[in-house]
């Protein structure tokens, strides 16, 4: 059982509507306010809403909540509640959430308080009572399949938990502080400090499923909602234009390149690119499916380590101007497909599918799963011994580190501030051979053709044996438009198995590009980790790794490479 | 409220005769129907607005922005303007950008393919398409809709089980330009057959599924009874017939996979004459000679030389008869109706224009056969009125 804390407040003066997604709390106006935080141990989930009714709330509507459980994070925010990953402290009736917010322009702040709460006492004296009955009304946002770039479909969705022993405790008072934050802001509650008088609390037990399948929030099924809702304007109001300009961007590529005369590795290809062939599934055949299907352009896998020096808007999105720009560090799988029908003799329409994708970023985490159908986990990106890096590449007391000294790539289970010891959930290990000076080596590219003739990086010609797949279109398919190319993702990310689907497709464009093919070799051992997600499963069961071991793979020169590249983003409809 | 129905491509062969069928629906119901004529020749297309006293409105689809602007606040509509394989996609997508149901007559097997791709994007969109409404596809899409509930009814699909599925036809004489290049093309490839196979779901395991594959052409050959009378008789009109790339197939495909049954073979045969035969084997063999450019181009001539079309005497006297087929699990016929329908360009007119129709006024959407468009209306295919005017179906064995 977990501990719930739930304190109702009214503003002195009601807030109109501001529309300003960058102020989630009072964007839609703001008369009553609630604050649930729900304890399961060291996982806490932390919700700010906006409610109905101060001494009897009956529904509740999350408006931003945090999380430090991330496979819980993920599954509160498929069920529509705009929960971002977070390390999350209570102590002594101290809360402190720490997640990256824009405070002055440029880069983004990590690794800071975004706010604290003193005066939480979950364990507080109260009078027993039932306590309010209420529902969190919460609206899921998906990408419209028919214009997934620029229209939303909102359907709403209704939770009820259950809960026990509940009490209220009288008179309690919380103390806010935190930064004057541009995005997000927490108005009214910040900046701070500031002294909130609570109408009232409850405390009490809640029952929370255990991590299974089922998707949290526990709460009994949903009463209402979950048909298909409205497009809702366009994407445009809610998120923003979806154009994304990524600059700095460093990469170290490593090409996994297996048998293409094996079935077992045909078989574990076509599994890891399933998703692709939702339109596949039985329940599709009532409204006659196209007849191709997706399938594996080569059996060379490739291994990205990245790192986005900046990342922003295209276009200015107030608050938010296009100076404004976030890091992060990203690992890739990437497989290249195309669709095949069975009685034709080529495939056509190739693109890159990413199976499996991790990074450090949570608002990177956000848009990725929301928008652009990437199933992207949170994880550590360490150095030495498995010291983490700030999304920035910084890690604390030593300053900017290079990618190359990034060693480990480790899942996180519950997130926590950089710095604090944490359970080890190991993905992948990186060596390398040599210390390789890297800027020497790079070399001026100006198209990814040149890149593949040169350095023998990303997939090459020879690497698609298959005549349905050799064709130069096909290949060329990938890199021949502007030195761009092609990906194809699946949205919504973590729907249920019976949640309609559909292809998201987004181009992207790159430049100032430049490319070495590094001396010497490297080595990644990846672990096949229990409770990784199902894209890194299936690509460690394709490497023949079992569950819970784990497989080294070197990679001699030639076989892996370094880019610098800035890169456009634009999804398509 | 009023649904606009469009038809592009109006002034051709085809066009005018769907035109001339939207001016008869126009005048039995002038208020529940606006019909708009469109296509980029405007002297043509304004001389036949006025003439059958319907709006018209030009645009070329080489224009992405004027066809989106075109068909914006259009319900359905209706293409008739081949070559397809150019002409089809572009249509479709602004129909698709613009909200509106697109429904065309084309008969390419490849390009049916091509555009069936659109189908998830269209029910994302919900937008109805309708491809192959014409004669090609429609009318024997219709026949096996009413076949299949006959066979389920009867309980004759074993465990889901069919033998083979057969859509015969008769030979047209009398050409129009455009038949006779889709012709010419299918000379030169294999013919696309469906069947149970092993097909593959999602994670790539084996799964009993309808595939499709190419035979050569000349390689298939049945006989098929062409006669409006019971099977055996003295009167039976025994004519041989040769399997062909035809819409027919991939939308009897598409119907059984709804239905959830299989089939160990569908296709779709034309009678062949004894000159045509010999071209069928011929141009198989000869295929890559026939691909040389040049070589196509000369013997591409005598297609030129083609009337337009048959001409309304011609349409009169040339029926046509399409014979269903389909086999039980044990190989005993389950179905063997003829149905003799007007002629194919005349019928192409009433089907196509029904099926824009059907979806204007439906909530159906995504990638639609003309049989699921026009069965639930409970056609009555011995009525003889309406759209299924002098037709006539005989039932020779269920």
């Amino acid at each position: 059982m977990s501990h719930f804390w739930l304190g109702t407040w009214r503003l002195a003066e009601p807030l109109a509507p501001t529309g300003r997604s960058a102020e989630p709390i009072t964007a839609a106006g703001a008369d009553v306010l609630a604050l649930e935080v729900i304890c399961d141990g060291l996982k806490i989930r932390v919700l700010f809403s906006t409610a109905d009714d101060v001494d009897s709330p009956r529904a509740l509507r999350c408006r931003i909540g945090f999380c430090n459980d991330a496979d819980a994070c993920n599954s509160w925010r498929t069920g529509g509640f705009p929960m971002i990953d977070a390390a999350i402290e209570l102590n002594d009736g101290k809360l402190r959430i720490t997640s990256p917010f824009f405070e002055n322009v440029g880069a983004m702040t990590y690794g800071a308080d975004l706010i604290t709460i003193d005066g939480l006492n979950l364990d507080a004296a109260g009078t027993a009572q039932d306590g309010p009955i209420y529902e969190y009304q919460q609206v899921r946002q998906t990408p419209h399949p028919g214009w997934p770039s620029t229209r939303i479909v909102q359907s709403p969705a209704c939770y009820a938990a259950v809960r026990s022993e509940v009490r209220h405790v009288a008179g309690m008072q919380l103390a806010f502080s935190g930064p004057a934050t541009r995005w997000p802001s927490l108005v009214p509650l910040s900046p701070g400090p500031q002294q909130v008088q609570m109408h009232h609390v409850w405390c009490g037990e809640m029952a929370l499923l255990e991590k299974t399948d089922k998707p949290e929030p526990s709460l009994a099924q949903r009463p209402s909602g979950g048909a298909s809702g409205s497009p809702l304007g366009t994407r445009a109001d809610i998120f923003g234009e979806p154009v994304f300009r990524f600059e700095d961007v460093q990469a170290y590529g490593f090409r996994i390149e297996l048998p293409d005369a094996d079935p077992d590795v045909i078989q574990g290809l076509k599994r890891l690119i399933a998703p692709l062939n939702f339109h596949k599934a039985p329940s599709y055949s009532e409204h006659n499916p196209p007849t191709f299907r997706y399938e594996p352009a080569t059996t060379v896998v490739l291994v990205e380590l990245l790192r986005y020096g900046r990342m922003q808007l295209d276009l200015a999105q107030p608050p938010l101007g296009n100076t404004d720009y976030q890091s992060q560090h990203e690992l890739v799988v990437r497989a290249l497909v195309a669709k095949a029908d069975g009685h034709l003799a080529l495939a056509r329409d190739s693109a890159v599918y990413v199976p499996a994708i991790f990074v450090d970023n949570p608002w990177s985490k956000v848009v990725g799963r929301d928008i652009q159908g990437y199933a992207k986990c949170m994880a550590e990106f360490c150095i030495g011994n498995h010291m983490p890096l700030r999304p920035d590449g910084v890690h604390i007391g030593s300053g900017s580190m290079p990618l190359s000294d990034i060693t480990s790539i480790d899942l996180v289970d519950t997130t926590h501030r950089v710095g604090d010891a944490s359970q080890r959930l190991p993905l992948l290990d990186i060596r390398y051979a040599t210390d390789h000076d890297d800027e020497l080596r790079m070399r001026k590219m100006t198209t990814l053709r040149a890149v593949i003739n040169k350095t023998g990086a990303l997939w090459r010609d020879g690497d698609f044996p298959e005549y349905e797949f050799a064709n130069p279109m096909t290949q060329d398919a990938v890199w021949r438009s502007l030195n761009g190319f092609r990906s194809v993702q699946v949205s919504p990310v973590g729907a249920s198995p019976d949640a309609e689907r559909c292809w998201i497709e987004t181009v992207f464009t790159i430049d100032n590009l430049k490319a070495a093919s590094p001396s010497g070799g490297a080595s990644l051992v990846f672990h096949h980790l229990r409770g990784a997600p199902e894209g890194w499963r299936r690509l460690c069961a394709l490497l023949g790794i079992d569950e819970g071991n784990m497989q080294r793979r070197n990679f001699q020169a030639r076989n892996w490479y370094q880019l610098k590249f800035s890169m456009g983003m634009r999804a398509l409809n | 409220m009023t649904k606009t129905i469009m038809l592009y491509g109006a002034t051709g062969y085809s066009g005018r005769l769907i035109a001339a069928e939207m001016q008869r629906v126009d005048t039995a119901d002038p208020c529940t129907y606006r019909m708009v004529l469109a296509g980029r020749d405007d002297r043509g297309l304004s001389a036949m607005a006025q003439e059958l006293n319907l709006d018209y409105c030009v645009f070329t689809l080489e224009d992405a922005a004027a066809t989106r602007r075109a068909l914006g606040g259009t319900d359905a509509v209706i293409h008739a303007a081949g070559p397809f394989a150019w002409t089809a996609e572009r249509l479709l997508t602004a129909a698709l950008d613009a909200g509106c149901h697109y429904v065309d007559i084309n008969g390419e097997a490849d390009v049916y393919q091509r555009l069936s791709q659109h189908g998830p994007t269209a029910r994302d969109r919900a937008v109805a398409l309708v491809c192959g409404a014409g004669f090609w596809a429609a009318a024997s899409s219709l026949l096996l809709e009413k076949a299949l509930d006959e066979v389920t009814q009867c309980h004759r699909a074993v465990d889901g089980e069919l033998g083979a599925v057969h859509i015969a036809m008769s030979r047209i004489n009398t050409f129009s330009q455009g038949s006779a290049r889709t012709v010419w093309r299918s000379q030169r490839e294999q013919v696309l057959v469906a069947g149970k196979g092993e097909g593959q779901d999602a994670n790539g395991d084996s799964v009993p599924e309808l595939v499709l594959w190419r035979e050569p052409v000349g390689r298939l050959e049945q006989v098929f009874d062409f006669a409006a009378t019971d099977a055996g008789g003295s009167n039976a009109d025994r004519r041989i017939t040769s399997a062909v790339s035809l819409v027919d197939t991939l939308v009897a495909r598409l119907t059984l996979q709804r239905r959830k049954l299989f089939a160990s073979r569908i296709a779709s045969y034309v009678e062949a004459g004894l000159a045509a035969r010999w071209g069928y084997q011929i141009g198989a063999m000869a295929a890559p000679v026939i691909a040389i450019p040049a070589v196509r181009a000369l013997l591409q001539q005598p297609v030129a030389l083609l009337p337009v079309g048959p001409d309304a005497h011609d349409r009169r006297v040339e029926p046509h008869t399409i014979v269903l087929q389909i086999e039980d699990v044990f190989r005993s016929p389950v179905i063997d109706w003829c149905w003799t329908t007007p002629n194919v360009y005349q019928f192409t007119a009433q089907l196509a224009l029904e099926v824009a129709l059907q979806v204007a006024n439906s909530t159906l959407i995504g990638w639609l056969t003309p049989g699921q468009v026009l069965a639930p209306q409970a056609l009555d295919l011995t009525a003889s009125q309406g759209v299924l005017r002098d037709c006539l179906l005989t039932r020779r064995r269920t």
